[in-house]
């Protein structure tokens, strides 16, 4: 037996589940991942028209969804740690 | 005297804060700097409601029902490449505007492990704001939501940010 | 050819860098096996390793400004893929290796089926930085210094850890 021939096979890289880079798109910028319906996408554009008329720009109100996630995200896994402990 | 009222009058203002659901979170800009990652989210009001706006139907459908009610939601994250990188008193700063109206519901202590801190404020029958404190050897979580928030729910979303459930691709 | 190649890759980074999604998700594309193997062998866990590898190149995005070249890039996925794996198992303390998640499939050119599983298992219950070294010198083919440059440990201990694990498989193996 040849033990490095036989850990790189065991050690060999493997491909993450089908669909890991959109996932991780959808996290990064979820307007380049996934579709929008129709009525959503027309939901969207007129709450961007808002927001620009409010004064803020596509940029801003896209980062703040990022930021919202990102947010979400946190507190979620936090506030779900927590009950998993006490569970134990 | 002056000293006094000038504390008292400073004082005031904070615990009206803390009783809104709002605290301030006093993080030091040398500390940030120090930080291998960091997060500063503040959403509030008009922005908060735009942004969740712009989640989608089918795959933030539960964040948005999360989300769609609050007022505020206020983190700051930061991870640290050592131990011992910022101050605890940062966390005792939050716990001190924290009034008597407050409930720690949640307190998981472990020296291996993260400390974690929820506070809640009742508002009739539910939870008016949460506030979560998370102190680690290299990380320092602290995490405001105001509005009427279930914390069950909130907990529940962990599973939606993109990991797939076990089986999915077996 | 190569220096076709090589231009046509780092045009991809500078574009990502620009803020193009599309060449973002395309480098996700082809860094993502380097990511997610290192979680995978060092957990034994498939879910566990895609929120590591998810969570790497999330900091990816907010660090692209500073990535300037394809070798950085993967030196820095190595790098923060690797401490990452480090730091998860200090914050949630011991990890429960799973076996039958590291390798659904018989490796194609080793004809004792057994011998992989036991190979895998043992390396399994090897110590964190043992197993991370082993991966980082099998799967991406790091020579010591290099493995030292990534984890930030001199090369002589790395050299170090990893002659204790080879011997350790040896005695069991030979």
């Amino acid at each position: 037996m040849n033990l490095d021939v036989e850990l790189k096979n065991a050690l060999r890289r493997v491909e993450p589940p089908p669909g890991f880079a959109d996932r991780v798109m959808r996290r990064v910028a979820p307007a380049s991942a996934g579709r929008l319906k129709p009525a959503r996408t027309l939901a969207a554009a007129a709450a961007l028209i808002a927001a620009m008329l409010g004064g803020w720009g596509v940029h801003e109100t896209l980062r703040a969804r990022n930021e919202l996630l990102v947010a979400v995200r946190i507190a979620s896994q936090k506030v779900a740690h927590a009950q998993q402990e006490i569970r134990k | 005297m002056k000293h006094i009222i000038v504390t008292i009058l400073l004082l005031v203002p904070a615990a009206a804060f803390a009783q809104s659901g709002r605290v301030t979170i006093d993080i030091p800009p040398s500390l940030a700097a120090k930080a291998s990652e960091s997060v500063d989210v503040n959403l509030d009001g008009v922005m908060l409601r735009l942004a969740s706006r712009f989640l989608s139907d089918e795959d933030d459908a539960e964040i948005r029902d999360v989300v769609r009610k609050l007022d505020g939601i206020y983190v700051r994250s930061y991870e640290f490449d050592s131990d011992g990188e910022y101050d605890r008193s940062i966390a005792d700063s939050v716990r001190r505007q924290l009034g008597p109206e407050w409930k720690r519901i949640v307190t998981v202590q472990s020296k291996m492990r993260e400390n974690t801190e929820i506070y809640a404020l009742p508002r009739g029958d539910s939870v008016g704001a949460i506030v979560v404190i998370t102190a680690e050897p290299r990380e320092l979580t602290i995490v405001n939501i105001v509005g009427p928030i279930d914390i069950d729910k909130l907990a529940s979303l962990e599973g939606n940010f993109g990991i797939p459930k076990r089986g999915k691709h077996e | 050819m190569a220096a076709i190649a090589e231009s046509a890759a780092d045009d991809t980074l500078a574009r990502a860098r620009e803020g193009d999604h599309d060449a973002f998700a395309a480098l996700i594309e082809e860094y993502q096996s380097i990511v997610y193997s290192i979680a995978l062998h060092f957990f034994g866990d498939r879910a566990r390793a895609e929120e590591i590898a998810q969570d790497v190149f999330l900091q990816l995005y907010r660090s692209l400004a500073a990535i300037q070249t394809r070798s950085h890039l993967a030196h820095w996925l190595r790098q923060v893929t690797s401490r990452k794996c480090i730091d998860e198992v200090r914050r949630r303390g011991l990890h429960r290796v799973d076996l039958d998640d590291v390798q659904p499939s018989v490796p194609p050119n080793s004809p004792d089926p057994f011998l992989a599983r036991r190979l895998r298992a043992r390396i399994a219950r090897l110590p964190d930085l043992q197993r991370l070294i082993l991966t980082l010198r099998y799967q991406e083919d790091l020579g010591p210094s290099d493995i030292g440059r990534t984890l930030g440990l001199p090369e002589n201990t790395v050299k170090s850890y990893l002659h204790r694990a080879l011997t350790a498989l040896r005695k069991e193996f030979a």
